[in-house]
């Protein structure tokens, strides 16, 4: 995915239009503490074997991701979600590191669109 | 200035609801079930935004104590939810909500309405 299309501007766009830079910087540094702390917590309940662990985890980060466009990152964790909704572990771990990576990724577009003042 | 009690965990959707509010209502918010449950007849609220996926009391439940409460039974409740799956909506009306809302909200305009539209019906 080329950096452009890492972040849906769309979404962004959406959080100029209610409440200017000002929200967009707010929402960014929110996510970018938010997410890790989740992220965190789905690997313990990776390590633990604990599927409802998972989902809590996951579950807020689909929001928070939909919320700054960061797209890859909402279709992994609502994917991770399902699957562990549905108990099925097998494919999990793989695509929990790809969330991660996912993250990793829209990282520097959020500090990017976090500093325009 | 009408009153809304906002549940909501997650910290950027609580500031984006926030600031889509506040000039427009008195904004009181809770990031958990039992907190909001804990705190709503001394906030006397004219309506709850209430989040279904919350850590420890989730929303439905807070929903069902609203409703069997005698002095909150009336009062709005609108669920927010990440879920949109077939059937919610049915079965959030029927756990006692007024209307629902999706996240991602796309448009701060279906909130706005749904609450428009929650306080009018029940006369507040």
């Amino acid at each position: 995915m080329s950096d452009s299309n890492i972040l849906d501007v769309a979404a962004l766009g959406r959080l100029e239009k209610i409440g200017g830079r000002k929200l967009i910087r707010d929402m960014i540094v929110i996510v970018l503490d938010y997410v890790p702390k989740k992220l965190e917590a789905a690997r313990a309940g990776e390590q633990a074997g604990d599927l409802d662990a998972i989902q809590n985890a996951v579950h807020p980060i689909r929001s928070s991701a939909a919320n700054v466009g960061a797209r890859a990152v909402e279709e992994l964790a609502t994917r991770i979600e399902r699957l562990a909704l549905e108990k099925q572990a097998g494919p999990i771990p793989a695509l929990l590191r790809e969330l991660e990576a996912a993250f990793a990724q829209a990282r520097p577009q959020l500090e990017r669109e976090r500093d325009i003042s | 200035m009408k009153k809304i009690v906002l549940v909501e965990d997650n910290p950027d959707n609580r500031l984006l609801f926030r600031t889509l509010l506040q000039d427009l209502y008195e904004v009181a918010e809770y990031e958990s079930g039992v907190s909001a449950w804990e705190s709503l007849r001394q906030e006397k609220p004219d309506l709850v935004l209430l989040d279904i996926s919350l850590p420890d009391m989730d929303g439905l439940e807070v929903a069902r104590r609203i409703r069997a409460d005698a002095s909150l039974k009336g009062l709005p409740v609108i669920a927010l939810t990440a879920h949109a799956m077939s059937g919610d909506r049915e079965r959030f009306l029927d756990a006692g909500f007024d209307d629902y809302i999706t996240k991602p909200l796309l448009d701060e305009t279906v909130l706005l309405e749904a609450i428009d539209r929650c306080l009018g019906r029940r006369g507040v």
